[in-house]
């Protein structure tokens, strides 16, 4: 494993090279993964670039990655960044600027340039050929100077390089972000129609699928506000046409409304919260898993909702497509709850994985009847036996019923008789979902026996099944994919063997934890908490998670 | 899809209908009705979809497809049908505090979305649902229990606001007046694009100063759309309460489908499809 990192200021097209140095690696057949500092790059001033590169062969990317081989640095500023993280002092880089950076491993280079210069350190240091990055520079960059300033940057990494070659493994690798696998899979999944307004960090996915729907005779429809974009979601979605939203916490909060009629009138809907820093508009480039109870509870009255949360990238792509299948089945809000790490993050893999997640499910339109009605004096609302009722969609003859947020009769009419619908219409809604059928609700990683297990879901995944694999005699990993309605027999199994239970989410308050309490009783519990709003590494996930367990240890002895 | 011929009463659904004796809005149904089946369109091919109100009952009652949504949201909701099924004919209808306060923002975009829908407004001056409180159409010095010195803030002009934002139909109607406001309706569900038709669609209960003999002797019937801005304003200026169709243009749809839709149901291969896409 090779890790790199660039750090600059912004407008010096720091995450441009970064893109090039990601389509080498891919073109070469290397899986990786990227991270980027979003932040700085909206608000201006220093930018930073990550890439962690896999050894030849290996298929899962890696997680992200506390140790640095190698950093090219603008200033000082970058030098205090990643001096600590370098694996080998001797391994950073930098303009003449810095006063940090070893004095041999400095370079002379135009600010805007710079970012051509450290290209080529990198890719001299990590051995990648000379043509190869010359090609690259040319498609990016014109022009003799650029080649220049890659050559000579190439030279001082060179120099640095203990027998590191990059050869070309003739795999086909795909780089895609978690939106990008949202995007793909709701293809799958049979959408074609998208309304969406731009929130950070959900708007890749109204980008996608602009350019994706439109040779597969879809469109999307940029909205004027979220309510829109739920609402008009929701009357395709009536009208018999799979559809989702995705959005982050403020254009959640305004769809909240619609959740409750949702809920009522039981259209099927996906609803995508790439949850990122709160309250408010918060942090909107920071990862945070603090939406969770509102998630949960989000709505007036009272309905029938689930709950997903996508591990990592390629299982955004499963799941939506899982999603959608479940909401036309139980004809109510199915929310996946993302984190803006797993939404953003970059990862390079194996196409034929893709292609393997994308084939994973097929369209099950549930009790969804898209042609004729075999049925006379149809009742939108009834349930055979508290099955899910037939619904039927606009063209059908005979079919036609109103769906009303107003409290109604099997019918969908208004103004019935309270007393009679709420005990078995409403009830048979609320608790449509009380139990689901759900083949994946959490994924276990490891041995069963090991005494320490981690919970956890969305970005944390990736570092809890790393964690695992760095230590399996000690860690097991649990990974929620069903939040709600939770999976209390499936957590309890999980956790059957374990001494020590942690339940890591990045928020404050251990949402995660309350939400599946029902599923921890009698256990020695501990919360791993973050809501700086950065991802963690995983160096310091593991130092974190063994300074809980020194503390316990600390407690049992005194 | 004119198989059968089809009248007004293949489209009512035999659910009682609990308006005032009088309101305004069971005119408006019955016109909707009427201008439906006059174009021979089947009930099963409309989605007719309601805000909430007094007005906004009227999904219920309409014996073809339809959504009885929430406050203000009707022209979402018609605009997702249609924008992913466009076979269908779709009509939005709502009351004033529905489409022009709490829902104004999103009759703006309809208007310069320009999606081949239909809306259609029970303007009554108030808001009947809620027991008679003052809504946006109500004139300045209205009283009620929310204005009890008398409204001031100055009333939305709804054909003014809709042709500022681009619509290309604009028609106003009147309850009292049924052979008018049939073909009215009948004319912005012709219109290839979105059409507003604002009526006047009295509340006998709160607001009876703007009954049916106000409006009998108000209106003004306008025989031809004005064709440009000036005449446009000049007959939709107050006092003039013009009836007929005032504006008509003819605009693309903002969103025309282009290609026939593809599912992996038709033997596409998504996958492979999927694949091009990607870097
Ligand atoms: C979000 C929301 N706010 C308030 C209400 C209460 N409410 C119901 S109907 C209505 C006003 C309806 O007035 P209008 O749209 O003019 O319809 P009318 O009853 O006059 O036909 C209000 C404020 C509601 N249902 N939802
Ligand atoms: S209160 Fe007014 S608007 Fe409502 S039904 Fe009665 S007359 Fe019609
Ligand atoms: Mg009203």
């Amino acid at each position: 494993m090779k890790t790199a990192a660039l750090f600059g200021l912004t407008g010096q097209g720091i995450e441009t090279a970064g893109e090039i140095l990601s389509n080498i690696m891919r073109s070469q057949g290397y899986t990786h993964r990227a991270w980027r500092d979003f932040s700085t790059i909206i608000r201006g001033g220093h930018t930073a670039f990550e890439i962690y590169i896999s050894e030849k062969g290996e298929e899962a990317p890696p997680p992200r990655i506390e140790t640095i081989d190698i950093a090219v640095v603008w200033d000082d500023e970058g030098a205090k960044r990643y001096l600590p993280r370098m694996a080998d002092s001797a391994m950073l880089f930098g303009s003449m600027n810095t006063t940090m950076v070893p004095e041999e491993n400095r370079g002379e280079t135009p600010k805007l340039g710079f970012n051509v210069w450290s290209l080529g350190v990198i890719a001299g240091y990590l051995g990648i050929p000379f043509p190869l990055l010359e090609d690259s520079i040319n498609q990016h960059f014109a022009g003799e100077l650029n080649q220049n300033l890659a050559h000579r940057g190439y030279i001082l990494g060179q120099f640095k390089n203990k027998g590191n070659t990059v050869t070309n493994k003739l795999s086909d690798l795909v780089t895609i972000s978690g939106n990008d696998a949202l995007s793909l899979g709701a293809i799958a999944g049979d959408v074609r129609h998208y309304f969406g307004y731009p929130i950070t960090p959900a708007s890749e996915i109204l980008e996608n699928l602009t350019k994706w729907l439109p040779p597969l005779g879809g469109k999307t429809v940029q909205v004027e506000d979220e309510m829109a974009a739920i609402y008009a979601a929701a009357g395709a979605s009536y009208a018999g046409e799979r559809t989702f939203v995705a959005s982050s916490g403020p254009g959640i909060a305004l769809m909240t409304e619609a959740l409750s009629y949702l809920g009522a009138t039981e259209i099927p809907l996906v609803i995508i919260d790439n949850q990122r820093g709160g309250p408010s508009t918060g942090m909107p480039t920071k990862t945070e898993q603090s939406d969770l109870q509102h998630l949960r509870y989000a709505g007036h009255g009272e309905f029938a909702r689930i709950i997903l949360t996508p591990t990592d990238v390629l299982d955004c792509i499963a799941v939506i497509q899982e999603a959608l299948n479940l909401a036309d089945y139980y004809q109510c809000p199915v929310i996946l709850a993302l984190d803006l790490d797993l939404a953003v993050r970059r990862v390079s893999l194996p196409w034929v994985a893709v292609e393997q997640a994308i084939r994973s499910v097929t369209v099950d339109r549930g009790p969804t009847l898209l042609e004729s009605l075999p049925i006379e004096d149809y009742a939108r609302f009834h349930s055979v036996d508290g099955a899910p009722p037939v619904r039927t969609v606009p063209g059908i003859k005979g079919g036609g019923y109103v769906a009303s947020g107003d409290e109604h009769d099997e019918k969908g009419f208004m103004e019935p008789d309270f007393k009679v619908v709420r005990e078995t219409h409403h009830l048979r809604r609320l608790h449509k979902a009380d139990q689901i059928e759900y083949q994946r609700p959490l994924s276990i990683i490891g041995n069963m026996d090991a005494p320490v297990a981690i919970i956890g879901t969305g970005s944390m995944s990736e570092l809890i099944e790393n964690l695992v694999k760095r230590q399996p005699e000690q860690y097991k990993g649990v990974l929620l994919r069903q939040l709600h309605p939770v999976p209390v027999e499936s957590i309890v199994n999980a956790l059957s063997e374990a001494k020590t239970v942690i339940v890591a989410e990045y928020n404050a308050t251990g949402q995660i934890r309350s939400m599946i309490e029902s599923a921890l009783v009698d256990r020695q519990i501990h919360s791993l908490l973050r809501y700086n709003g950065e991802h963690y590494t995983l160096e310091e996930f593991q130092d974190s998670v063994t300074s809980i367990l020194s503390a316990q240890k600390e407690l049992t002895r005194g | 899809m004119a198989d059968t011929v089809v009248t007004a009463k293949d489209y009512m659904n035999g659910n009682p209908i609990t308006w005032c004796p009088g309101c305004g809005d069971f005119s408006v149904l019955k016109c909707m009705h009427r201008a439906l089946a006059s174009l021979n369109i089947q009930p099963e091919d409309t989605v007719l979809v309601s805000g909430i109100g007094c007005s906004g009952k009227i999904g219920h009652y309409h014996g073809g497809y339809a959504i009885h949504g929430t406050h203000g949201r009707s022209l979402p909701i018609a605009q997702g049908v249609k924008a992913s099924r466009p076979d269908l004919t779709v009509i939005a209808a709502g009351g004033d505090g529905d489409g022009y306060g709490i829902g104004v923002g999103h009759l703006v975009h309809a208007a310069r979305r320009n999606l081949n829908i239909t809306y259609v407004v029970m303007d009554n001056g108030v808001y009947g649902n809620t027991k008679g409180q003052t809504s946006p159409t109500s004139p300045l010095g209205y009283q009620s229990s929310t204005t009890p010195f008398g409204n001031a803030d100055l009333p939305i002009n709804p054909l003014l606001l809709a042709w500022a934002s681009g619509a290309s139909f604009v028609a106003q109607g009147f309850s009292g007046d049924a052979k008018h406001l049939e073909n009215l309706i009948a004319q912005g569900v012709q219109h290839e694009g979105f059409s507003l038709i604002n009526i006047f669609s009295p509340c006998v209960v709160f607001n009876k100063a703007q009954g049916y003999d106000f409006y009998r002797q108000k209106i003004n019937y306008i025989e031809t759309p004005a064709s440009n801005a000036q005449d446009y304003v000049g007959v939709i200026t107050p006092p003039s309460m013009p009836v007929g169709v005032l504006w008509k243009s003819y605009q693309k749809d903002s969103l025309p489908a282009k290609e026939p839709r593809q599912s992996k149901a038709e033997g596409t291969d998504i996958a492979s499809y999927l694949r091009s896409k990607l870097a």
